[in-house]
């Protein structure tokens, strides 16, 4: 008699669009932006909030929004999707079309960042003709070998990519599960919400009905197990009703948005299910109150756009279209945060996709002697990775 | 970019335009009022500040007509009324809808005295996401705000457009403009008014330190010139150079040569649908 047993495994690979992380082994989906997933340790843990610090006009949040509203409907998840600054039908309608990889040869989520070049060479070699264009010059002690898979390809793809100059297929788009939270403020029957704002009351409202009718709570029974994806855009700003974080009446914080998200992420811990939220938080002018909702959110991001402010214009970032800070990275099942490559991030928007790339300087040729050491340094940013990094690391070069 | 949004060549859902006491906004929303009207089937004006009849005796008769006026004393009144705000007023002031529409609001700053800030963000949000109305004009005063309401107010608008201060008879202006594609632009432009009120003048501001900065800057670096061998030739050096017979160059195949230009040869290019072409210049970084 042993006091060995062996672990039952949870089967994660019966959910369509997930799988195990590597560092934590939690469930992960991907934020439809695969070079995204790589940054934040693999993709979004189910069952967390992540938070979107929007870029002054909001523009790219919403892009984000957009690929992560994607992934969900190409790998047959539920969406819920709020919004006040437009329709949510509408971003509905503006979804990128997914590229179909039948090429591919499986899941390269994690390590892919750009799919181009190896698109670009299937396509390539097509034009060859003649039948043996698969036949590829090895060394000749190879050739009897047995063709070995790289990749594994049993379970299911995680992670898409996307044309941005396309829009998903309509009929797509009608066969998916998409919910809308109701935009407009009804008057809520019991007023027994704590909060004061009342829209965030019904959008919790409606997320916990999603999760009841929908079975995708944890403790409930369904043949068929699958993850709900929230995706909440512009929460905060003046359309929902929020007063930059103050109360209505101008004096004190209105602690209404910190306790949403307190809420919902304690719905969400015990719900197959993951949100974005995109929040304006330059709206917010008590630095401690961008804070506190930061804390009360699983991964932290911050998208800072270089449109219509003086850096578009510097020689460094030329390149990109704005910069990428990670906040904060959960720490699930672990102590510290899955390690990032670097913390130095800028995302560019091309001409069919979204990318977040490592920041790279063009090369410098102008006289390196005169430079100076100040702190006009426009890279010289405060990143905080987790929660327990200390309050100044500042990046040295 | 002012001229631009003031003709209703730049499209702009919702323009707010921010003064202050000393710079005031009124003479840039009379020429607006009078744009739109020009330009717009229907105008809808809703008078916090002035009477109509300041309106009515700066514009042309023709135009008078299609502006509908809306006392905005009836909603800072409305004390039984608690729910009327400026989305529902406006709808309600036009019996139907033919044409392009705009919206005019002399002052919000009265309105957001008497209604909480995020209330009238969100009326004018819905005004200016509703199809029947082309544009919102809205002028906001600065100075009676904090900045905190305003911040707020400047973010639910496509466009700002706030004076600053009049310079020698110039108004000088920042204008703020963000299209729906996410493109977004920022000068700073002035204008002068003559004796009727009209806008004359527009045209992009330079201040004096901007010209200084201008002159400071240093010219492009030149690498070539930094360089402790010699690269570049001179001229007798780039005659025997072309002089030079290159050893695997062919001689005397005058035939072949005309043949060749006979022929046509194209590149046929298939562009492929996962292909990521680059519309950046590839050679852009090399500063040749």
């Amino acid at each position: 008699m042993t006091s060995f047993q062996k672990k039952a495994r949870i089967k994660v690979g019966q959910i369509a669009g997930t799988r195990p992380s590597l560092y934590s082994n939690q469930l992960l989906v991907s934020t439809g932006i695969p070079s995204l997933d790589n940054v934040i340790g693999g993709g979004l843990a189910v069952g967390t909030v992540m938070l979107v610090e929007e870029d002054i006009f909001g523009s790219y949040a919403r892009l984000m929004l957009k690929y992560f509203t994607a992934e969900a409907i190409v790998s047959d998840q539920t969406v819920l999707l709020a919004s006040r600054q437009e329709s949510p039908e509408q971003l509905v309608q503006e979804l990128p079309a997914p590229i179909e990889m039948g090429l591919r040869s499986g899941p390269a989520g994690a390590s892919a960042i750009s799919p181009s070049p190896k698109a670009i060479a299937s396509g390539a070699k097509k034009k060859p003709d003649g039948p043996d264009e698969e036949k590829m010059k090895i060394a000749w002690r190879y050739q009897s070998q047995p063709k070995v898979q790289s990749t594994p390809t049993s379970g299911v793809q995680f992670g898409h990519y996307y044309d941005l100059t396309k829009v998903m297929d309509q009929n797509t788009v009608e066969a998916a599960q998409l919910f809308y939270a109701s935009s407009q403020d009804i008057p809520l029957e019991s007023s027994s919400g704590a909060l004061r704002n009342k829209s965030y009351c019904r959008l919790l409202q409606d997320v916990h009905q999603r999760i009841q009718e929908g079975c995708f709570g944890t403790g409930q029974k369904t043949a068929k197990r699958s993850i709900l994806r929230l995706g909440i855009h512009n929460l905060g700003s003046p359309l929902w009703g929020e007063n930059g974080g103050l109360n209505p009446s101008g004096d004190g914080h209105d602690p209404s948005l910190t306790q949403f998200f307190l809420a919902l992420r304690a719905m969400l811990r015990s719900a197959l299910a993951v949100a974005m939220v995109t929040v304006p938080t330059h709206l917010f002018h008590d630095k401690g109150y961008k804070r506190r909702l930061e804390r009360m959110a699983d991964t932290v991001i911050r998208l800072e756009s270089f449109a219509g402010s003086p850096k578009e214009k510097n020689p460094a970032f030329k390149e990109y279209h704005g910069l990428l800070h990670l906040v904060q990275l959960p720490r699930l099942n672990s102590l510290i945060p899955a390690q990032p490559e670097t913390t130095d991030l800028a995302f560019k928007l091309r001409r069919k996709k979204f990318t977040i790339e490592k920041l790279h300087l063009p090369p410098e040729l102008a006289d390196t002697t005169g430079r100076s050491q100040d702190d006009d340094n426009p890279l010289t940013s405060k990143v905080m990775i987790g929660c327990s990094s200390s309050e100044s690391s500042k990046l040295s070069f | 970019m002012l001229e631009d949004l003031v003709n209703g060549i730049e499209n702009s859902r919702l323009v707010l335009v921010t003064d202050t006491a000393d710079c005031p906004g009124r003479t840039l929303f009379l020429n607006w009022v009078k744009s739109l009207a020009e330009r717009l089937d229907r105008l809808i004006l809703i008078c916090f500040e002035r009477q109509p009849e300041f309106f009515k005796s700066w514009l042309p008769l023709g135009l008078q007509n299609r502006i509908t006026f809306v006392d905005g004393q009836s909603i800072t009144c409305d004390f039984e009324l608690k729910n009327q705000d400026l989305f529902k007023v406006t709808t309600a002031a036009v019996p139907e809808f033919k044409g392009q529409t705009g919206v005019l609001i002399d002052s919000l700053s009265l309105h957001i005295l008497f209604q909480q800030t995020p209330a009238v963000c969100s009326a004018l949000h819905r005004l200016a996401s509703d199809k029947r109305f082309s544009q919102v004009v809205a002028v906001l005063h600065r100075d009676v705000h904090d900045p905190h309401t305003c911040s707020l107010m400047e973010h639910v608008a496509s466009s700002v457009i706030s004076l600053r201060n009049v310079h020698s008879g110039k108004h000088i202006c920042h204008v703020r403009h963000c299209r729906p594609t996410g493109k977004v632009f920022r000068t700073v432009e002035s204008f002068t008014v003559d004796d009727s009120f009209h806008i004359r003048n527009l045209k992009p501001h330079q201040s004096a330190s901007e010209n200084v900065t201008l002159s400071q800057v240093t010219p492009e670096a030149d690498p070539i010139s930094q360089l402790s061998f010699n690269l570049s030739l001179t001229e007798t050096e780039k005659v025997a150079r072309s002089q030079v017979k290159l050893p695997h160059l062919k001689t005397g195949f005058d035939e072949s040569s005309e043949v060749d230009s006979t022929l046509q040869s194209k590149i046929h290019y298939e562009a492929d649908d996962a292909d990521d072409f680059d519309e950046e210049d590839p050679d852009d970084d090399l500063n040749i």
